[in-house]
């Protein structure tokens, strides 16, 4: 990893110039992830100091800044006693405590890695992403768009709602498997699915047809045929449809008990 | 190279670095070799050091990030990690000695940090600091005499 230059802005104004005036500058959140790869950055933008570290409870809304690190989220009260404690629950897991000290949630959600255990959650959650430049927008738009310019401040969780997640590891501390998330609002279900093994994905129809049919075994079924599943040196694709079935099966059941 | 002043051990330290360098490097070269460097991914703890008595995997935090922030090795605690080795000596688990520094500091760490110690949770704190020797039995035992849990 060669940095040409190293920069830690002292606003988020100047964070948000010094992206844009360079083609290839880059930002930097925790940075454990970005350190893997070889390439060669002319321009470092690092976020520390920014005031960006910090969980709120807020009428309802957690708020979260995005250069807070897993390790805060895994012991934040809040995180553990709301929403059946999955953000913490997610984030446990993640690699080693110490690497969970500076790995941030921003980081996380920007590099959209596809083997993000957090993803899945964050999407049924329905959150709301907080940007310098675009405002708030939701993770779905988000996942859908390309914002590599803009600054991730905030992460917004609506806690009034209801949610599970299962997954499965054969190692306490490798990336899941597979990764099912479940959450409930006002009747109204949301479904994702990460290490499939792409991204974490929102499965529109599954969803819909939980919300209107309450039918969980059609709602199965139309979750394998609508997201891509594939093989990978780990499992199968057909390993994961059918576990991802079980795991939905298993979180939709302890929900509506 | 840049000009900064890292905070080792309670001591200043001028050192002149490059944006893309990483703390274990940095500390290896100003002569801290009890940081041991092993996977340079994030994943064996060998390098696991402090800073601001959080652990973390020195080999994954860049030097810039490290400025403003108090750095631990186990140079700068030696009356602990001496007693936390003799806790591990006696269990016979010190074998190669590699992963031993990190592990102390972990130790070190979860003791600030945790207030009730379960077996889970030491497991759960330490599950990132790998042995080669595959000590691990020996460890936990050795970790709970220290910790008095046993």
């Amino acid at each position: 990893m060669i940095i040409k230059e190293y920069k830690r802005p002292e606003s988020l104004k100047e964070a948000y110039a010094l992206i844009n005036n360079n083609k290839k500058a880059m930002l930097v959140a925790g940075g454990a992830y970005l350190r893997l790869q070889n390439r060669e950055i002319p321009l470092a933008v690092d976020l520390d100091g920014l005031g960006l570290d910090y969980i709120i409870e807020e009428n309802n809304y957690l708020k979260i800044g995005a250069m807070t690190t897993l390790r805060s989220i895994e012991v934040n009260k809040d995180c553990i006693n709301e929403l059946s404690g999955i953000l913490s629950k997610m984030v446990k897991q993640i690699g080693s405590l110490q690497l969970r000290n500076i790995v941030t949630i921003g980081g996380s959600i920007c590099g959209k890695y596809s083997f993000s255990d957090l993803l899945p959650s964050l999407i049924v959650l329905n959150t709301t992403l907080r940007f310098y430049k675009a405002g708030e927008i939701s993770i779905d738009e988000f996942l859908a768009e390309d914002l590599k310019k803009d600054i991730l401040l905030e992460i917004i969780i609506d806690l009034n709602q209801e949610a599970n997640v299962k997954y499965l590891k054969k190692t306490y501390k490798e990336y899941s498997l597979i990764n099912v998330a479940l959450a409930k609002k006002e009747e109204k279900y949301r479904i994702a699915v990460g290490a499939r093994p792409g991204r974490g994905a929102y499965a529109k129809l599954a969803s819909k047809i939980l919300t209107t049919e309450k039918d969980i075994e059609k709602a199965c079924e139309i979750l394998i045929e609508e997201l891509t599943f594939n093989d990978d040196y780990r499992v199968s694709e057909d390993y994961r449809k059918s576990i991802t079935q079980s795991l939905l099966k298993e979180a939709y059941k302890e929900m509506v008990v | 190279m840049t000009a900064i002043t890292l905070n080792i051990n309670d001591t200043d330290y001028e050192v002149m670095v490059d944006g893309g360098d990483m703390l274990v490097d940095t500390l290896r070269a100003l002569g801290f070799t009890s940081v041991k460097k092993g996977c340079d991914t994030g994943s064996c703890g060998v390098c696991s050091i402090l800073l601001d008595g959080k652990v973390i995997p020195s080999c994954s935090l860049f030097t810039m990030k490290a400025r403003e922030h108090k750095i631990l090795t186990i140079d700068g605690i030696e009356e602990k990690a001496r007693e936390i080795g003799h806790f591990l000596l006696e269990e016979g688990v010190d074998q190669c000695g590699f992963c031993t520094p990190g592990l102390i500091m972990s130790i070190v760490a979860m003791e600030n940090d945790l207030k009730v110690y379960t077996e889970e949770s030491i497991k759960h704190y330490l599950v990132g600091n790998l042995c080669r020797c595959t000590g691990y039995e020996g460890q936990l035992r050795s970790i709970k005499k220290y910790l008095e849990v046993s």
